[in-house]
């Protein structure tokens, strides 16, 4: 009876040890942002890590807490530690792994903000390096989006920057097979679409700042199209369309269709009695039968 | 005085000791047993305990939760839920002390607290559950219907874009409406409906000001005439004097001014936000409002921001004396006591109200004169005066009181009314079984009904209207409206599971039994709010309060932030006291505005710039979860095709809140750069208008500073 519960208890603190576990409580602790249990777990799973992968898993968790959970206090050694974290994966993951772009476009990150805050050109000379080895190495993978915007926005303070002229090329160029059938991404599916709205949400953004409204209410329409995220960002979205094309571009038929496709699809937001309003001043037609349509709100 | 015998001293101490040591094990078994109860249910029972806090202790509230818990333990006895209602004064603290010792309630209604930061890390979603059918409607329309799409609002405003999940379930909606009150309107005003326009609001605040002023001069002529009556008698015998009246139009406080002053200000200035609105959203945010004002489209002497606030004075006119000291529980106090026509507040405080009105003596109800019954008012009037002017000294009545049946004897005057023989009114009005009983409804002070001990009805009928809008052709306010304000459907009374709970799905269980149609509806019934769930009606008395969806939002203001909101406040409240006139509060606004806006611009910045890190967080997460989805698998079961399932399922979920992630992520970390983008022109040229030129000498004063960061 001793035995057995001695070897109960063995098996239950083994369990509780295994590296596997650990990481499911080192990611349950990063979700609440406890940096510092999320990091001690990683830690104690990097060192029972059974095979490879679980141990490619810790240290990228740890690097995760360096580079993301420390927030607005993160400072270079931070980010150089999450370098070096990145770099072990690299080089035990071997050449043919999976995540190689992931770790490289991570690595590249913290180059760049290293950089920024040290003034480093050769830090950023090497992040850019790396960059474009994802694009080239990953090219339409999820990994490769993600650099691709993570880029972009960290060099975006100046909307005039040729660097965000340059970004706002790779994003077009990007989308151009998406953009012709315009469709709603699936991203069950469309893993080389993944984040398209998310570009065409950074395109629109530019242009409409730099006064180009025509192609920022494409890309804006193109946003609609491919599937903003939620409600709220929907509604948003549609209401861009009409504003700007009634205000900015006198295109009354794009800011009808937009302000009637608010009216009814987001009836339950505040701004959909003035949206039909609008819609009837500028001409819709068939306006008066149309109810919200608050019960099908498309929800996230 | 004897001596005390040797250790009878100490015998008593010993025995004092005893009694001492009594009281503290009686208060420690007390103790024990008190625990032994709360942890009975759990530990001996071994029951499911679910606690639930809120900070609604209006009336009714506790009750309705009561009754949901009561069916709800009826149908899970293995369940205990504990309603906890903490003071709303102390609920912040409360909860906060309880959520970072990890001993939070499971449920915990959300406010009062900063809910975005407390939700993400102290909170569960529950996005998950809300796409999924509510099991409680299967036996109704809903029963393939998400859950979220159960409610009026769709649950839109509990999903938190920064957090990328749902978070809480709200059981009522609310809406603010004026409450009148019906009998002192017909009383002064001839009529028992309330006004229809702006212009007719004030015509009435004016007609309730002079009939106040009549009487009270009235009171003031017969006091004054005692007094000189009674001579030099008078110095050892009082004459009777009657106080005066002390009702006014509009009960407030700070709380009421700011409501109607925000609805007026969204009535006659909603359109001034679309003008000024840079990025096309519809709303005027900071950076907007300091365009506008860096580039000249809009100042302080717009039009608009003075019509309403000068509204929002005029109304104030009509407030109760000493309304900014006065909170505004002292405001609603002062309306159910009949001391204020109107008073304007949320359908929140609807069943206080009508409670505490309610509880107010309901009148002498007459039963009989001289020994003859009567039925009603015109029967009782009739013989009143009968007696009286058959010149009887005395007039028996028999009045019931709350209940209690009372003998009076009145001596009564000659005079051609009862108000002038008895000095009463009578009127008939139903009781609370519905019957209509004659019942005094006015009583003058000093008169023969006053000398005998009569009482006159307090309570009354209350009446809810919307706020009234000025009619077209108003001289003063017709040419700015621009219609209704249109108010959010959005869900309150909300609730969200923290994170340390062990009884998720119980928790998530209990939401979904209050939120069918039936039990929501119960639940408002009891609380007398407005149900939140599609299906479930609200009580006819709370029609008035149904939401308007035909409207306009937002309203002009001059705030850029938090250094210029607390500006405008602080030179606000002087002007709309009487303490400063129009001139002056804009002098005063004007001349710090400049300094105060470049403050906000600065915050402006920084804030933008610090909340992207926060959003990179749930990046990363979801990458995360998208590349290693075997560690977000909540358990194995052993079956490993099913455990591949389970495993793509949670890529593909990760996938989708990762865009969501991105989506949000890229609206923070681009807000930088738009707003200099917007103000890029300002800066070119800085002596555009006044206000632009003492907002860059602030700035760049600030700028060099902190040395350009």
């Amino acid at each position: 009876m001793i035995l057995f519960t001695a070897f109960s208890f063995s098996a239950a603190v083994a369990a509780e040890d295994k590296a596997s576990v650990l990481l499911k409580k080192a990611w349950l602790e990063y979700r609440f942002q406890e940096v510092k249990k999320a990091r001690s777990y990683f830690e104690e799973a990097e060192k029972k890590a059974s095979d490879k992968d679980e141990m490619l898993q810790a240290l990228t968790g740890q690097a995760f807490c360096f580079q993301f959970l420390m927030k607005n206090s993160v400072t270079s050694d931070d980010y150089g530690k999450a370098v070096i974290l990145y770099d072990r994966c690299l080089k035990e993951a071997g050449t043919d792994h999976k995540y190689l772009q992931f770790w490289k476009s991570m690595k590249a990150e913290c180059l760049y903000r290293i950089s920024v805050r040290e003034s480093d050109t050769g830090k950023a000379g090497k992040a850019e390096e790396l960059w474009t080895e994802v694009q080239q190495d990953g090219a339409g993978t999820v990994f490769a989006q993600d650099a691709m915007l993570s880029r972009a926005i960290m060099q975006s303070d100046d909307v005039n920057d040729a660097r965000v002229t340059s970004h706002c090329a790779d994003m077009d160029k990007y989308l151009v097979p998406f953009r012709k059938d315009a469709r709603k991404i699936d991203v069950a599916k469309d893993r080389n679409a993944m984040l398209a709205p998310v570009m065409a949400t950074y395109l629109y953004n530019v242009y409409f700042f730099r006064g180009d409204f025509k192609k920022s209410v494409d890309s804006l329409i193109d946003y609609c199209k491919f599937g903003p995220t939620s409600f709220q960002y929907k509604a948003t979205a549609y209401f861009k369309v009409a504003r700007i094309s009634e205000t900015r571009l006198s295109d009354n038929k794009t800011a009808v269709d937009y302000y009637m496709k608010f009216y009814n699809e987001c009836g339950s937001d505040s701004r959909s009695y003035y949206s039909l309003e609008r819609a009837k001043t500028l001409g819709a037609s068939g306006t008066a039968g149309n109810q919200p349509a608050k019960a099908k709100e498309e929800k996230r | 005085m004897a001596d005390n015998k040797p250790g009878e001293i100490e015998s008593r101490m010993s025995f004092v000791n005893y009694i001492g040591l009594a009281i503290l094990l009686v208060c420690y078994v007390g103790a024990l047993w008190n625990v032994y109860k709360i942890k009975e249910d759990e530990l001996i029972l071994k029951k499911k305990v679910i606690r639930i806090c809120h900070w609604q202790l209006e009336l009714g509230i506790k009750d309705a939760v009561d009754e949901m818990i009561n069916g709800y333990e009826k149908l899970h006895p293995d369940i205990k839920i504990i309603q906890i209602p903490v003071t709303e004064r102390a609920y912040a603290q409360w909860v906060t002390t309880q959520l970072i010792g990890r001993t939070a309630p499971d449920l915990v209604e959300l406010g009062f607290f900063d809910v975005k930061l407390y939700l993400g890390r102290y909170f569960q979603p529950i996005t998950d559950e809300l796409r999924q059918p509510n099991p409680y409607n299967k036996d109704n329309e809903f029963k393939d219907t998400p859950w979220m799409d159960t409610f009026t609002d769709g649950l839109q405003n509990s999903y938190i874009p920064e957090l990328l999940d749902y978070y809480a379930v709200g059981f009522s909606q609310f809406t603010v409406r004026i409450f009148y009150n019906k009998t002192l309107m017909k009383k002064i005003l001839q009529r028992d409906g309330p006004p229809e326009t702006l212009e007719d609001l004030f015509k009435d605040c004016e007609k309730i000001q002079e009939y106040v002023k009549t009487r009270n001069d009235e009171i003031k002529a017969f006091n004054s005439q005692q007094s000189s009556k009674s001579g030099l008698w008078g110095f050892f015998s009082p004459a009777r004097q009657k106080s005066s009246l002390t009702v006014v139009p509009i009960a407030s406080s700070r709380y009421q001014v700011n409501i109607f002053r925000f609805r007026y200000a969204g009535m006659l200035s909603a359109d001034r936000c679309l003008d000024i609105d840079f990025g096309c959203d519809g709303y005027a945010n900071y950076q907007d409002v300091l365009q506008a004002m860096l580039s000249g489209g809009l100042s302080l002497q717009d039009e608009k921001y003075k019509v309403y606030n000068e509204l929002t004075r005029k109304l104030s006119s009509y407030f109760n004396p000493g309304f900014m000291s006065v909170d505004r529980m002292d405001a609603g106090f002062s309306f159910v006591q009949g001391n204020a026509v109107m008073i304007t507040s949320g359908s929140w405080d609807a069943s206080s109200y009508i409670k505490k009105i309610n509880d107010q003596p309901f009148g002498d109800v007459i039963v009989s004169v001289d020994d003859k019954q009567v039925a009603n008012s015109a029967e009782a009037s009739a013989r009143l005066m009968e007696a009286a002017n058959s010149g009887a000294k005395t007039v028996q009545l028999q009045v019931s009181r709350e209940g209690d049946v009372k003998k009076l004897v009145l001596y009564p005057v000659k005079g051609s009314n009862l108000w002038e023989s008895y000095g009463i009114v009578v009127e008939d009005c139903a009781d609370q079984k519905g019957r209509t009983v004659p019942v005094v409804t006015d009583l003058d002070p000093v008169s023969p009904a006053a000398d005998a001990g009569m009482t006159r009805k307090r309570s009354f009928d209350v009446g809810i209207f919307d706020f009234p809008l000025p009619a077209k052709d108003d001289p003063a306010y017709g040419k700015y409206i621009v219609g209704r304000v249109v108010e959010s459907s959005d869900t309150g009374f909300k609730f969200g599971i923290t994170k340390f709970t062990e009884r998720k799905a119980e928790c998530v269980d209990f939401f979904q039994y209050c939120t069918t149609p039936e039990n929501n509806q119960k639940l408002n019934e009891i609380a007398q709010w407005i149900p939140a769930v599609k299906g479930a009606k609200p009580t006819p008395f709370l029609e008035a309060f149904v939401p308007n969806f035909k409207g306009y939002w937002g309203y002009l203001n001059f705030i850029m932030g938090s250094k210029t909101d607390m500006l405008e406040k602080q030179t606000f409240w002087p002007y709309i006291s009487g303490e400063n006139d129009y001139p002056k509060y804009l002098d005063v606004l004007g001349g710090a505005l400049p300094n105060a806006a470049a403050n906000d611009y600065i915050e402006l910045i920084r804030k933008a710039r610090e909340s992207v890190p926060d959003k990179n967080v749930f990046r990363s997460f979801y990458l995360a979860q998208y590349m290693f989805p075997e560690s977000f698998v909540d358990a194995k079961d052993g079956n490993a095709p099913e455990q591949e399932k389970l495993v793509e399922k949670k890529r593909n979920e990760a996938a989708v809140k990762f865009v969501a992630s991105w989506d949000n992520l890229v609206g923070f970390a681009l807000e930088e750069m738009r707003i200099k983008a917007m103000m890029e022109p300002c800066f070119k040229d800085k002596d555009n208008n006044t206000f632009s030129k003492a907002f860059f000498s602030e700035y760049e004063r600030l700028s060099n500073m902190s040395g350009g960061k």
